[in-house]
């Protein structure tokens, strides 16, 4: 196809262009600004790990935590979003805004610690879905125990091993 | 100190707004934005509707388009280039890296970001981002570029 | 027709300034089209212009300054001179041997393009130079010769004179080896390599800014009308004796010139300045040779 074809095949296509804020979607499955829902997230900093560009920071203080975004320095690659155990973050699928400080789209979510049901004591909490990825079904006995903090689940373990015992030594 | 501009103040604000040329600079990215700034050439996106000229120099430019995190290497040009180029003028930083250095951050021969060195006035994030998104970024620098001064206090070279 | 009318109504300013804004306009949104784009808005050379004069550039020593403002100037100047000497009307400003006094004007824009380059001192102001300098002379072998031509074929000096009586073999062929001269005298692709912007950064141009440019991009567009109007004025044989009308075909077809050059523009790609050389002397001249041949030994005539 010599150049004089294509040059006259494009003047009978006639202008393609689209006309400034026309503009094409982004497909699906775009990968856009990272999104937290902050009530599924842990606190475990998995995000924070994987994260290239160090975009996601996850600092930990005694009762809370905080969940730290900039979109400065993200890469949008996702990694976080797939390394999240919860769920707990998505990706907009629209492109990012303009904007004109540095900094400017930066978020950062500060989140408490689950208190525990026995002592009232902050501790990092596996949620629902980490539960049931890793144990499956669960009896109401082994949910309760997992709304309690370290200490005092294997106290009320301890307690309810005992228990057990006894009923099964008082059967005999 | 609310003046009204003139007549002439306002057909220079309209022809620069209509016409702003770019220059562009890569300050030691990994060429993505480039090649998405180039995509902004294309017919799909075609940056002359607006008037845009691509320029080989920037002491024609109005806009600098810049990308990259700033290395050692680039900071003097970089520098140098700003200096060059005319008032009025307006800085782009396209993409993630010089907002913040990206995934270059802390790396030894990184001295970036990119505002340590110029003013900037418009960030377009993403790595690299959209052509329709470094499109609104030059329209958004295509507006700052008309609210400045049309003569400064020191005054320009005029014929 | 006093000189005075044709320096500055037609086709001397008034007409070449729009003329000209609308030629370069015509070339870019012709490529644009081409390409299959949208092109620049209308106004745009316009724009370009009042933006430029209207810049703030960095301050320079003023005798540099002084330079910078009459080197575009005196291009500008000469350019209109020239093409005040376009026989368009039948009783357009004339003088006896205008014919030498427009090829000494038009090759003034050329030469101050080289000298900008130099006082530039960058170093692709100078390259830019001398790729001018060497493209001029290349393009002016088969130019000048072409004029000489035409000159010689129909006995007059007087550009007037070459145009209504030029015999049509030995008018075609110079006007051909005319028409491939322009690209090289309007700096376009192919021929592009003396301001090739992404090689040498725009050449002798590259230190030029805010109304330095501006008054540059000025002369160029006042080239365009220049150039393509005497392709024109000496390849129409007749004129109708209505001034209006006369004006509207020489506007009409020095449209129809830049049309065509943008196309050659949009099909080609940059060669490099030997290969842009080498094509001038081989085939351009070869051009002219013929036309020199033709109008020396008239077949038939
Ligand atoms: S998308 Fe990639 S770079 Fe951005 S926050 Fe997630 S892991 Fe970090
Ligand atoms: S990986 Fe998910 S749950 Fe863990 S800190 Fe990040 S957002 Fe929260
Ligand atoms: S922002 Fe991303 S695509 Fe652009 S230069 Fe930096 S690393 Fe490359």
């Amino acid at each position: 196809m010599s150049i004089l074809d294509i040059l006259a095949d494009n003047l009978r296509q006639g202008v393609v262009t689209l006309r400034y804020p026309q503009r094409v979607p982004p497909p699906p499955n775009y990968r856009g600004l990272v999104q937290i829902q902050s009530e599924e997230c842990v606190g475990c900093a998995s995000c924070a790990y994987v994260c290239v560009s160090a975009a996601i920071q996850v600092t930990d203080q005694p009762e809370t935590y905080t969940w730290s975004y900039d979109p400065g320095k993200c890469t949008f690659c996702g990694r976080c979003v797939d390394a999240c155990p919860t769920h707990a973050l998505q990706m907009q699928e629209e492109r990012p805004p303009i904007y004109h400080q540095a900094q400017k789209l930066a978020v950062t979510y500060r989140m408490a610690y689950p208190r525990c049901e026995g002592c009232g004591k902050p501790f990092k909490v596996a949620t629902e879905i980490l539960r049931q990825r890793a144990y499956g079904e669960l009896s109401e006995q082994t949910e309760q125990l997992l709304r309690l903090c370290p200490t005092c689940r294997q106290k009320e373990a301890l307690k309810l091993m005992i228990e057990a015992r006894r009923v099964k030594e008082a059967t005999q | 100190m609310d003046v009204k501009p003139s007549l002439f103040d306002r057909l220079v604000r309209y022809a620069r707004g209509r016409s702003p040329w770019l220059f562009h600079l890569n300050c030691g990215g990994c060429n993505g934005c480039d090649i998405e700034f180039l995509a902004c050439l294309t017919p799909r996106y075609d940056v002359e509707q607006l008037g845009i000229r691509l320029e080989g120099s920037p002491r024609h430019a109005d806009i600098l388009c810049i990308s990259g995190p700033v290395t050692r290497n680039t900071q003097a040009a970089l520098q140098t280039i700003y200096a060059q180029t005319p008032a009025p003028k307006v800085v782009v930083a396209i993409g993630s890296c010089p907002a913040s250095g990206n995934v270059f951050a802390d790396s030894p021969s990184v001295v970036g970001p990119l505002e340590n060195f110029v003013p900037v006035d418009v960030y377009v994030p993403g790595c690299p981002p959209r052509p329709d998104a470094i499109l609104e970024g030059i329209v958004h620098a295509i507006e700052i570029l008309k609210a400045k001064v049309v003569r400064s206090a020191e005054g320009g070279t005029y014929v | 027709m006093s000189s005075w009318f044709a320096l500055l109504v037609f086709p001397g300013f008034l007409y070449a300034l729009p003329m000209g804004w609308l030629m370069l306009w015509v070339e870019r949104k012709t490529l644009a089209r081409l390409q299959s784009r949208i092109g620049p808005p209308f106004y745009q050379p316009l724009f370009d212009f009042i933006k430029l004069m209207t810049k703030e550039p960095l301050p320079r020593p003023s005798q540099e300054n002084r330079f910078y403002l009459f080197l575009p100037l005196l291009a500008l100047g000469a350019t209109l001179g020239a093409l005040t000497l376009l026989p368009v009307l039948p009783h357009s400003f004339s003088l006896v041997g205008d014919l030498a006094l427009f090829i000494a004007l038009i090759e003034i824009a050329p030469i101050c393009l080289v000298l900008l380059g130099f006082l530039s001192r960058s170093i692709f102001g100078q390259v830019g130079a001398v790729r001018e300098a060497v493209l001029t002379i290349a393009s002016n072998l088969p130019f000048i010769a072409a004029l000489i031509a035409l000159a010689y074929a129909s006995g007059s000096l007087r550009l007037m004179d070459i145009a209504l009586h030029a015999p049509p073999l030995a008018r075609g062929l110079a006007v051909l080896a005319i028409f491939a001269c322009l690209p090289i005298k309007l700096r376009l692709n192919p021929f592009s390599v003396a301001n090739a912007e992404q090689e040498i950064y725009q050449g002798a141009l590259t230190e030029l800014d805010g109304w330095r440019l501006g008054l540059w991009e000025l002369n160029h567009a006042v080239e365009w009308v220049a150039l393509s109007g005497l392709t024109v004025s000496l390849a129409l044989p007749w004129r109708s004796g209505l001034a209006v009308l006369d004006a509207a075909i020489f506007a009409l077809l020095s449209l129809a010139v830049v049309f065509l050059l943008a196309c050659l523009a949009g099909a080609t790609a940059r060669l490099k300045v030997g290969q842009a050389s080498r094509f001038y002397w081989r085939w351009g001249f070869g051009f002219a040779l013929l036309a020199l041949a033709v109008s020396f030994f008239p077949f038939g005539g």
